[in-house]
């Protein structure tokens, strides 16, 4: 990305970032989410940033962006969602089945671990990814790459 | 408004005075269309401003776009540039040395920018101020002057001083060293602009070591600034003008704002020389 095209996408997030937070807060009613997906908008706008600066209408442009940003949140809490209420059911089931060692030695204490709280907060708890790395004092792109982890580890632990 | 019914002849005055939740319930529609589904534009743009407008009236409207900015330049940014080195290979030295400081595990400055428009403000109040500087902001100011490092045929004429190109785009105040260590010689400056900002920068070099000089220029507002960081090595006063030194692997940077300037310079220099090259400035 070179210098020129940051300049542009900077004048375009002062330009559309009000407006675009109007639309994120349409679909989220959760401020941090909100300000979280808009933000990435820009992100993906500095990964293309050719695209967006050759753009006739960068304004729609980063409008679309943002559209597709809130599509994949939503899907992916809502994946993740589904998977959390499977640990739910599982977690239980170790309750109202008989005893197994083995079973409940692997399954009874999922629950408890930072994995599975980290994912509910995110799914559940609604937080945004910003607001759950600023929570455990480490940058946003190590909190994206933590949540990823416990994603696999609990994906493993339920398989 | 009147802008959209000149341009389209398309009056969505109506809009003003529709509720905040059915307002809403469009733009939601819209982000629940299909990809390829057909999208007015126009009026998305419209109604988001609309909402934008009642959400600036009240009474917690949230943070401004410019704070937003020094947010995604803090935290998002910096995921952007972990992608592009991920994709492209390092071709600048500079570039290293910046990146191996990130990996410091001490608390950084970070600068929050909060506009003004108000005309003819001098200096800054340290003691007024709420701003820190990140390290990830230098990083993404040293991958602007490495990408810029190339020359472009899109800027002529060369320079043959950052001094000769500040004179070109009128800018009276004394930004430019006129001391550097021996051995280092100026090697160009550039300046890149857009409607709100120019960003001017030049490069020295001495046997394969480079002292960069970085000048923003915000045009219509004026940023503030402050306080401290564990990788803070000292905050340094001349001629009334804060200078913010900290180290980074081995390179110090001094970072200061001025009337509606932002600027640093960095290098591998000693303490004494950073601050030999710093009161140059006003020397000049």
């Amino acid at each position: 990305m070179t210098s020129e095209q940051y300049l542009f996408i900077q004048d375009l997030f002062l330009d559309m970032y009000d407006k675009l937070l109007s639309y994120a807060l349409a679909s989220f009613k959760n401020q941090a989410l909100a300000e979280e997906a808009v933000q990435e908008a820009f992100q993906i706008a500095c990964q293309k940033p050719t695209s967006v600066c050759a753009s006739p209408n960068p304004r729609g442009w980063i409008t679309n962006t943002l559209k597709n940003v809130i599509a994949n949140t939503k899907r992916r809490n809502e994946a993740a969602q589904r998977f959390h209420s499977k640990l739910i059911d599982r977690h239980s089931e170790t309750i109202l089945t008989p005893p197994c060692p083995s079973f409940e030695a692997e399954y009874a204490d999922v629950a408890s671990t930072d994995e599975f709280k980290l994912l509910k907060a995110i799914t559940i708890d609604g937080k945004s990814q910003l607001e759950l790395a600023t929570e455990l004092g480490i940058s946003l792109s190590a909190c994206k790459k933590r949540i990823q982890r416990a994603k696999a580890f609990l994906r493993n632990k339920l398989n | 408004m009147s802008d959209y019914l000149n341009r389209e002849n398309r009056d969505f005055s109506k809009y003003d005075t529709m509720e905040t939740n059915v307002l809403q319930d469009i733009l939601r529609s819209d982000a629940e269309a299909p990809e390829d589904a057909e999208q007015d534009t126009e009026l998305l743009l419209y109604i988001m401003e609309v909402l934008a407008k009642r959400r600036r009236s009240e009474p917690n409207p949230g943070i401004t776009a410019q704070e937003a900015l020094k947010v995604f330049e803090a935290h998002y940014l910096p995921c952007v540039e972990e992608t592009y080195q991920a994709e492209k290979p390092i071709q600048s030295n500079m570039l290293l040395r910046w990146r191996r400081g990130l990996s410091a595990a001490a608390a950084v400055l970070i600068v929050i920018v909060l506009g003004s428009v108000t005309a003819g403000a001098f200096g800054f109040n340290v003691l007024g101020a709420v701003a820190k500087w990140t390290q990830e902001t230098f990083f993404f100011e040293s991958i602007h002057s490495t990408s810029a490092s190339e020359p472009s045929k899109d800027h002529a004429p060369m320079y043959t001083s950052l001094q000769e190109l500040l004179k070109e785009y009128n800018v009276k105040r004394k930004l430019v060293p006129t001391w550097l260590p021996e051995g280092y010689e100026f090697v160009e400056a550039q300046v890149s602009e857009s409607p709100k900002q120019r960003y001017y920068f030049a490069t020295y070099e001495n046997e394969g070591k480079s002292i960069k000089v970085q000048i923003k220029d915000y045009l219509d507002f004026h940023p503030t600034y402050a306080e401290k960081s564990d990788s803070l090595v000292e905050v340094y006063e001349s001629y009334g003008i804060a200078y913010y030194i900290f180290s980074n692997n081995g390179h110090l940077t001094a970072a200061w704002v001025i009337e509606n300037y932002e600027c640093n310079i960095s290098g591998p220099v000693s303490l004494n020389d950073m601050k030999t090259i710093i009161n140059s400035i006003e020397k000049g």
